[in-house]
């Protein structure tokens, strides 16, 4: 049994939309999950001790004649 | 007429969202730098802003300077780095820490793994940092480890001259890297302006020659296509350091030349690495271009939409390579995630039936180019309709 040529074409345009359709998924599934990762990065860094040392510093740096040192505030 | 008036629209829009994405991401780059800092010297007790670095203190007395901590930039592959570099009072790396990056998570990954970042501890502010000299890279994720020893570089040589007092040695000239892939990209392109001559005879056996040419070199032996992540890093403005990255800026230049100049594409039918390996299964299989009928629209907006959704959020969150969703990379390296090789499995079955299914229906180059060429379009109508008006007040 012979398909006609508009038949055929309707199924090479369906066959088109559905690979389309499904490789989108795919990509958008591949872009969400690398986002996934780099907000995991991000909210992972390495958890900071508390201080609560008021910042003296001594030894050798060499400071600017107005400079005053700035309390840090560590997470 | 209303259709180029639509596409026209839509086209703006999509200007003005992308310039929106830049600035907020612009605005929203800044992070609290401290975890980073404690995370290059976890014996830190705190650490106290001085000139630009930070001393890093042991204790709370004031005689516990254990050295400095500099936050040095260089450029990844996605982008700037910034890395938090910490250095003793020798002028020895103290340890280091990620402040800031554009790379793709799983060469971070990688990197993280290899223990690159240990390896570079107790490296002294006189060593030369230089991949295959003094350190060892990392296969697979060579531009990151080599922008990290870079930033360790810099950052130990900021801390020894401006807070040791060290005297440092001479600052190394960038050499220019001039080799086969930059020799193959001008070759390529010269035999694209000729192939594109009306009197040129052999246009077809030309453009095959390109094609192969291109797959083979630029695609299997150097994985260097272009792909989102170089558009992305153009617009954010992460343009790499010419002398060591002059492959990327001969691409861009040449295409941006031949597209404004020319209002030709030279890359796409003629030398994409993956544009021709879907020529050259497409021969196998006996693929044709497929009408697509009353989709036509569809799957044209459906790409248009997809390439404008990965540029926005790139320059959202100001990271190039973050929604780059190419395969190529897969083909020509074999590395990708799970989602990648099916995506590439199925681009690749269909080839054989489809010409180009990927350059036709998804790829974001595209649309790219279709914006670039509209907008030039709309340029030169704009400035031709206020020529004449001109002429018509003169007369």
């Amino acid at each position: 049994m012979e398909t006609s040529p508009s038949k055929n074409k309707r199924f090479a345009e369906i066959s088109i939309v559905v690979f389309v359709l499904i490789c989108v998924g795919l990509i958008l599934m591949d872009i969400t999950s690398i986002m996934i990762d780099e907000f995991k990065y991000k909210f992972n860094q390495p958890a900071v001790v508390e201080s609560t040392a008021a910042p003296t510093p001594g030894g050798r740096p060499t400071y600017p004649p107005d400079y005053t040192p700035e309390p840090v505030q560590l997470r | 007429m209303r259709t180029r008036k639509l596409d026209r629209l839509l086209g703006a829009v999509a200007v003005i969202s992308v310039i929106i994405a830049w600035v907020i991401g612009a605005n929203l780059s800044g992070r609290d730098i401290y975890p980073s800092l404690q995370s290059a010297v976890p014996s830190a007790n705190h650490f106290t802003p001085v000139n630009g670095n930070y001393a890093i203190m042991g204790d709370e007395t004031e005689n516990s300077l254990m050295g400095y901590v500099s936050i040095a930039s260089a450029n990844g592959y996605g982008g700037p780095m910034k890395v938090a570099v910490a250095v003793d009072l020798k002028g020895n790396i103290l340890g280091l820490s990620l402040v800031q990056h554009k790379e793709t998570p799983a060469w971070i990954k990688m990197i993280y793994d290899s223990g690159f970042i240990e390896t570079l501890s107790g490296k002294s502010y006189l060593d030369v940092f230089k991949i295959g000299e003094d350190v060892d890279g990392i296969t697979g994720a060579t531009y990151t480890s080599r922008a990290i020893a870079q930033a360790a570089l810099e950052g130990g040589r900021t801390v020894a001259g401006s807070q040791l007092g060290l005297e440092l040695p001479a600052k190394a000239v960038p050499q220019i890297q001039f080799g086969l892939p930059e020799i193959t990209l001008i070759g390529l392109f010269a035999m694209g302006f000729f192939g594109h001559q009306q009197n040129f005879k052999y246009t077809k056996q030309a453009r095959w020659v390109s094609m192969l040419i291109g797959m083979i070199v630029l695609g299997f032996i150097y994985t260097r296509p272009l792909t989102l992540s170089d558009i992305n890093k153009f617009l954010l403005g992460f343009w790499p350091q010419w002398q060591t990255n002059l492959y990327w800026y001969l691409l861009m230049g040449g295409l941006l030349f031949v597209f404004t100049v020319d209002n030709k594409n030279p890359y796409c039918e003629w030398f994409c690495p993956f544009g021709a390996a879907q020529e050259c299964l497409g021969v196998i299989g006996g693929a044709k271009s497929r009408s697509t009928g009353q989709s036509r629209n569809f799957l044209l907006w459906v790409q248009r939409g997809l390439a404008w959704l990965a540029i926005f959020v790139a320059l959202l969150f100001r990271n190039p390579g973050l929604t780059s969703y190419e395969v190529f990379g897969t083909l020509f390296d074999l590395k990708g995630s799970s989602f990648q090789f099916a995506l590439l499995a199925i681009v690749l079955i269909a080839s054989l039936f489809i010409r180009r299914p990927w350059c036709n229906y998804l790829c974001p180059l595209r649309p790219v180019t279709d914006l670039y060429r509209m907008l030039r379009k709309w340029m030169i109508d704009t400035w031709k309709q206020a020529l004449a008006k001109t002429n018509v007040s003169l007369k």
